[in-house]
């Protein structure tokens, strides 16, 4: 590469960061002033962040293994917002998933682990995909908003699997819960320290994350994939199929929401519990747009979100603070984000004046 | 002779060279977390709840009023953990193991968590509300609650002008069950007295943690033509509590803990389940050295499963009714009249005789 086009790259990465940059600054600054107004100082609020997220071994393993259906929500929503799709429906396709892939495992007992795990896997994402797809459809023979549709399916999807565990596929008992699933069907742990630890699911969450990126950013198929994002007009008029490439995507992001809840299950509850999921689905949204909906990016939200998360008990513990304090952090970041492109503009206004002076020197 | 090397120092005399580094630490050690607060050794102990936290007017408040006692009696510090998500029980359970010298789980979902938990910790003590765990470190308690819904029934059964009352629960696990079940029973003795069918309407939330379903679950109960609700729903009776408060002519039995003076009048009585005599005696015997493992079966004989007095609605009894229901208390008292605990117990079950019991 030569130097001119480094350079311009460099200047292309400040200039999509110039938005997100600041209005994460002044995120934290005001969570910070929240934090003072709760009588809480930032510093110490910071620091019990990271001791209860990352202060020991199985602190670490807590926060990696809430990271799992971040990330996979968070590249579901992502993944949809790519091609100008906004899916909602995270939530009833992740629950959907969790309950389809747990009643799979447990009609298939008998099969051996190696084809069992994947194979509960892939229900699992067929199950929230299968949910996905009415959405699109019902958008493009019909108009109907995603937003809406999507929103309202998850009602229809998390009332259907409350209907569903409490009779059908229940364990008898009225606690709202499947059996339990085969020992094979289960992610054995990487690591662990007592009854906690870490399986591969979120590694593998992270290498879907890459994968996605790598697909968007250096393929034929992500740069058709991009174009559609950009514009939908423009994209059309030059022979991309839009219309099948929002329907690939969106069953795609269904697919991964599915996923989502069936990692959920295989990984920390064994089975499916009515009541598992605390919006997992609705904070994916989160995720995704705390980093601009790249999924080269979410990493860091994901984490980011999982540590606040795990750390909510050593909150209470040593700040006395409500759980729900991560709740409204949550809630303050994400509107900040959504703030940004004010800061851009500011940004780009400086530049402009900068470059003036430079060039009325010369 | 100055020497060379102090040239490049020129610049920073060296009060203001120290006053930085000085900053620099201070800046470091503000980052640190504060070293523990005190030296002497104070048992640590920490309740873990689970969604519905405190404020929930009855289980959780209930034990930890215990726990609250003990720590005044006993200088312990005391704190509470709500988990957010069921997916945090086990890992909370960890943390507060590590933590802590003293763990309180309190309620049936936590069960699993401690079963789990419980043997990575042999030096801490587990005390466990409802729900059977076993370990020599551990006690677990488990309540009659049908004794409790028994009575419940009975005065619901004895007062319903309307012949129709409703209960509202959260998630039907055991000792809801049980609660449900000994209402059950309750009304059947009631009906024997009578001498009329009183028609029971069950409705369930799904939820511990959800007013707003307890509240329209209740308005669906009034609008059937129910005028006592039971409630055994958690923080999700909240909500029920604010239907009986706005609806005239509807009255309410809560349970756990005595509620009765919040809606005067309206609430004809609270079931009484003593978590807070449990959780203190457990803590008061870990502090007195003589712990004792095990489950245990706690009831009205135990004096931990009672209604309250009624003090803001004896007016609305008739006598005789009265006179049952402390009957009905004085029989439970003495001992097990096998209540059902289950719902395919209640068919079989046989209505005391409450007139022979002497005054």
């Amino acid at each position: 590469m030569n130097k001119a086009g480094l350079g311009r790259r460099i200047e292309g990465s400040i200039e999509s960061l110039s938005g997100l940059v600041p209005a994460l600054v002044f995120g934290f600054l005001m969570c910070a002033l929240l934090a003072v107004l709760a009588g809480v100082a930032p510093v110490d609020l910071a620091t019990t962040v990271w001791t209860g997220a990352w202060g020991s071994p199985d602190a670490a393993a807590t926060t990696l293994s809430k990271t799992t259906p971040l990330l996979l929500t968070g590249l579901a929503v992502s993944l949809a917002y790519q091609t100008n799709l906004l899916n909602i429906g995270c939530e009833g396709q992740l629950t959907l998933g969790a309950l389809a892939s747990s009643a799979f495992a447990v009609a298939a007992a008998p099969l051996p682990g190696l084809v069992l795990i994947p194979l509960t896997m892939l229900v699992g994402a067929g199950a929230g995909a299968a949910w996905a797809y009415p959405a699109v459809w019902l958008k493009q023979q019909r108009g109907v908003h995603e937003v809406i549709s999507t929103l309202l399916m998850n009602y229809m999807a998390i009332y259907l699997c409350e209907y569903l565990v409490l009779g059908p596929l229940g364990d008898g008992t009225a606690m709202g819960r499947t059996p339990e699933i085969p020992t094979g069907a289960v992610w054995p742990f990487l690591w662990r320290h007592g009854a906690v630890g870490v399986t591969a699911a979120p590694f593998l969450a992270l290498l879907l994350c890459i994968g996605v990126h790598l697909w968007l950013s250096r393929t034929c198929w992500g740069y058709e994939i991009r174009a559609v994002g950009s514009s939908t007009t423009s994209s059309r008029a030059a022979g991309i199929p839009v219309d099948r490439w929002q329907t690939r995507l969106f069953v795609l992001s269904g697919a991964l929401a599915g996923l989502a809840g069936a990692l959920e299950v295989a990984t920390v509850h064994h089975r499916f519990y009515r009541t598992f999921s605390p919006g997992y689905g609705f904070d994916g949204i989160t995720a995704a747009f705390v980093v601009n909906a790249s999924p080269g990016w979410l990493w860091l939200s994901g984490l980011f979100l999982a540590s606040l998360r795990a750390a909510d008990k050593w909150l209470q513990l040593s700040l006395q603070v409500t759980p729900n304090a991560i709740v409204i952090i949550q809630a303050v970041l994400l509107i900040s984000v959504a703030c940004q492109a004010r800061f851009r503009s500011a940004w780009q206004f400086m530049l402009t004046r900068f470059k003036e002076v430079r060039s009325g020197y010369r | 002779m100055p020497l060379k090397g102090m040239t490049s120092c020129k610049a920073l005399p060296p009060g203001r060279f120290f006053s930085r580094v000085f900053a620099a630490v201070v800046f470091f050690l503000m980052l640190l977390p504060p070293p523990a607060a005190c030296a002497a050794k104070t048992m640590k102990v920490v309740v873990l709840t689970d969604a519905s936290g405190l404020g929930d007017k009855g289980f959780n408040d209930v034990s930890w009023k215990g726990v609250q006692r003990a720590q005044a009696d006993f200088h312990l510090k005391a704190q509470f953990v709500q988990s957010r998500e069921q997916a945090d029980y086990v890992a909370n359970l960890s943390m507060a193991s590590k933590f802590a010298d003293i763990v309180v789980t309190l309620g049936y979902l936590y069960t699993d968590a401690v079963r789990q938990v419980a043997p990575y910790f042999p030096d801490t003590f587990f005390i466990h509300i409802e729900g059977e765990v076993s370990g020599d470190h551990v006690a677990s308690y488990d309540f009659k609650s049908e004794e409790g819904g028994f009575l419940a029934g009975l005065a619901a059964g004895l007062f319903t002008k309307k012949r129709r009352v409703g209960v509202v629960t959260g998630m039907d696990i055991p000792p809801v069950e049980a609660y449900v079940s000994g209402f059950r029973a309750g009304v059947k003795t009631a009906e024997k007295y009578r001498n009329e069918p009183v028609e029971i309407i069950i409705v369930s939330a799904g939820s511990f943690n959800d007013p707003v379903k307890g509240k329209s679950l209740a308005q669906a109960l009034v609008a059937r033509g129910v005028d006592v609700i039971f409630r055994a729903a958690g923080n999700t009776g909240v909500g029920v509590n604010e239907t009986v408060r706005n609806t005239e002519g509807v009255y309410l039995i809560a349970e756990d803990l005595d509620q009765d003076a919040d809606i005067p009048g309206k609430i004809l009585a609270s079931t009484l389940k003593r978590m807070d005599v449990a959780v203190y005696d457990a803590i008061r015997d870990i502090v007195q050295g003589n712990f004792k493992s095990g489950h245990h079966w706690l009831g009205a004989a135990e004096g931990a499963m009672d209604i309250t007095d009624m003090e803001y609605s004896k007016h609305l009894f008739s006598s005789n009714d009265l006179l049952l229901i402390r009957n009905a208390r004085r029989v439970l008292k003495d001992g097990s009249r096998g209540i059902p605990k289950r719902h395919n117990e209640v068919d079989g079950f046989q209505p005391p005789d409450l007139k022979a019991a002497t005054d």
